[in-house]
């Protein structure tokens, strides 16, 4: 016989009556949390109930007899019909008054999330606290690890950066990202769909990975899954340490390989152009903000501060400068600039309402030449004295992002082709950006934003991702 | 031929399935006498609406919902000192129950033959604690032994029980009987 389970000695202690404050806790979160858990306290709770149901039945004849002479369950012993056809008559005929019965049947959760581990999220439709009840709806993990439990009990590490959907008790869909999937056998048939193929499970363990074109692949590390590819109607089983990969086109199945599923092989395949990363910490780049006249407290040395207030002081913006000198020639197709915000502590982020951010692009060379010591609110490139805008004259929107109410950190990015065109247009090699808060503020307390600047200990400064051509 | 009688219908439905009711109370709330006050509760609510059950749908499936609705509502009126699950932990459960409804009465059939298995003394603790209804306290004195003892024995036998269930479950003639 197997030594009792931790759960089977908690379901002892609670069902005669020693269970502690702490054991409780500790079986709560056991079923909560691991779906094997969950199923042996029912069972025994249920053999609990069985017992104590057979044995009250009949007088005192030994309890297997009395087990033994029990009707299966479905079958209807007459004398207790008519019992209970007595029960139900006086329930009817009672004098009793019941309150309206208000059913409620309830939204089911179709899957809990049981763990984070340095997670940061992106906008969900789901709610991102450990233990909370996930019903259908989109998780958006910016990085990190989430542990979700499906009700059927597969069990799902989610990888960030990635955006899965929930369907029901036992399907998901990968937008992108990767995941590793545990499914214990109660919970065969589990699916996770991508854009051109569902993989439908029949036992395992296996890792999946979509990447934003809905390219995936599969790893199966033990067990069996099948995949089925949309647009051809193919199907493909894999088997213990087989893997496939999945285009639009087709599912090709792969050898054995190196146990080091390469998620970036698709990118990679493709002869992509040739990427160029800046920062406005290279070459001759700098980066400050500027704040407004008669404000002589609440500085930052590692982020750059950002604020619209309607007050005429406190308010603040942000110049960069990104060296492209080292560019070689032909042109920009693509580029994006990344900015990584953190709390400054000053202010309440809970007072915030939501926020729009603006990066504009200064067109008058003359004004590429600012150093950060000399740099003022009026001297400043593309001045205006409002707070959310810079000088028209002088300087072109090449993108704006947005936080919602409450944030104040997070890494955003704007891209597109303004911002690529103002770059690759730069006749002096020296871009200046502007960055301000369009957004006026709600109310007063509310924090102020601030990115990392040059000289941030841990967060990388403003970013250029460039694409040549 | 007259239209059923609802009376009768509901009294067939709840017959045959009141056991499996009691079952799954019992889970979310282990304690026997406070199980027993929902059920009856939940009995009466169940006959009270049975006008709403739509006829040919799965009573079972109707009667946990209200029956759940009572376990919710009974945690709500009772304040007492005894130790309550969250309402978290009792959706898990039923939800649980929900899904293997008939693996639980699969199980159920093969406790009796498990039962019949046990050594004479086994079935004797058994008999107090469950037909008797005594207490650890009461079982100690009636047998002149030690509560601790007897926990041990208790757990030993339930422990027993539920390896010869899954293991009866497991066997392959077992798998799909009904």
């Amino acid at each position: 016989m197997n030594p009792p389970s931790e759960i089977l000695s908690l379901c002892d202690r609670l069902l005669d009556g020693q269970l502690t404050a702490e054991e409780h806790a500790r079986l709560e979160s056991l079923v909560l949390t691991d779906p094997d858990a969950c199923r042996e306290y029912v069972e025994v709770l249920h053999l609990h109930a069985a017992l104590r149901q057979s044995a009250s039945r009949l007088g005192d004849a030994p309890l297997a007899e009395v087990l033994r002479s029990m009707p299966a369950a479905g079958k209807v012993i007459r004398p207790q019909f008519r019992a209970w056809w007595k029960i139900a008559a006086a329930l009817v005929l009672g004098a009793l008054v019941w309150s309206a019965f208000a059913f409620r049947a309830g939204e089911r959760p179709i899957a809990r999330l049981v763990e984070v581990k340095a997670a940061r999220w992106e906008n969900s439709s789901l709610p991102t606290q450990p233990g909370s009840a996930l019903q259908r709806g989109r998780l958006h993990l910016a990085e990190g690890l989430a542990r979700i439990v499906f009700r059927s009990g597969a069990e799902v590490s989610l990888e960030g950066p990635a955006e899965l959907e929930l369907l029901d008790g036992n399907a998901c869909f990968l937008h992108s990202g990767a995941l590793v999937a545990h499914v214990p056998e109660p919970a065969r048939g589990f699916r996770v769909g991508t854009a051109h193929a569902e993989l439908i499970d029949h036992g395992t363990d296996f890792g999946i990975s979509a990447d934003a074109a809905g390219r995936a692949q599969v790893q199966v590390l033990e067990g069996d899954v099948e995949l089925r590819h949309g647009r051809s109607g193919e199907t493909l089983r894999l088997a213990t340490r087989q893997s496939a990969s999945v285009t639009a086109e087709r599912l090709s199945p792969r050898g054995p390989e190196v146990d080091e599923p390469d998620r970036n092989a698709f990118a990679r395949a493709e002869s992509r152009p040739a990427t160029v990363t800046l920062t406005s910490a290279t070459g001759a780049g700098d980066a400050a903000y500027v704040v407004s006249p008669n404000s002589p407290t609440h500085f930052s040395d590692t982020l750059l501060l950002l604020k619209n207030t309607a007050t005429t002081s406190y308010r603040r913006k942000a110049l960069l400068r990104f060296d492209l000198t080292a560019l070689p020639p032909g042109g920009i197709a693509e580029a994006a600039l990344t900015l990584n915000f953190e709390a400054t502590g000053f202010g309440y982020a809970s007072l915030l309402g939501p926020s729009t951010f603006a990066v504009y692009g200064v067109i008058d060379e003359a004004q590429d030449a600012w150093t950060a010591d000399s740099l003022t609110w009026e001297n400043a490139p593309a001045f205006s004295p409002e707070a959310g805008a810079v000088d028209p004259a002088h300087a072109v929107k090449l993108g704006t992002f947005a936080m919602p109410a409450g944030v104040a950190s997070g890494s955003y990015a704007i891209s597109g082709p303004a911002l690529a065109g103002f770059l690759a247009a730069d006749a002096n090699r020296r871009a200046t950006l502007v960055v301000v808060r369009e957004s006026m503020e709600r109310q007063s307390n509310s924090a102020v934003h601030g990115f990392a600047g040059n000289h941030h200990p841990t967060l990388a400064p403003p970013t250029l991702r460039l694409v040549l051509k | 031929m007259s239209p059923p009688d609802p009376a009768e219908e509901f009294v067939f439905l709840l017959a045959r399935h009141e056991r499996l009711l009691g079952a799954y109370v019992m889970t979310m709330v282990p304690h026997p006498a406070d199980a027993d006050d929902i059920l009856q509760e939940a009995k009466v609510v169940m006959w009270r609406h049975f006008a709403k059950f739509e006829r040919g749908t799965n009573f079972v499936a109707w009667a946990r919902k209200v029956a759940f609705h009572q376990v919710l509502a009974f945690r709500k009126r009772k304040h007492r000192d005894r130790l309550d699950f969250s309402e978290d932990f009792l959706r898990t459960v039923s939800e649980e129950v929900e899904r293997n409804g008939d693996r639980l009465e699969r199980r159920e059939r093969a406790l009796h033959e498990c039962v019949a298995k046990l050594p004479p003394d086994h079935r004797d603790t058994l008999h107090l604690r469950y037909h008797e209804n005594l207490s650890l306290e009461e079982m100690a004195a009636r047998l002149s032994r030690t509560v601790g003892a007897l926990y041990r024995l208790l757990s030993r036998v339930r422990h027993v029980l539920h390896e010869c269930v899954t293991r009866s479950l497991a066997r392959p003639e077992n798998e799909s009987a009904v």
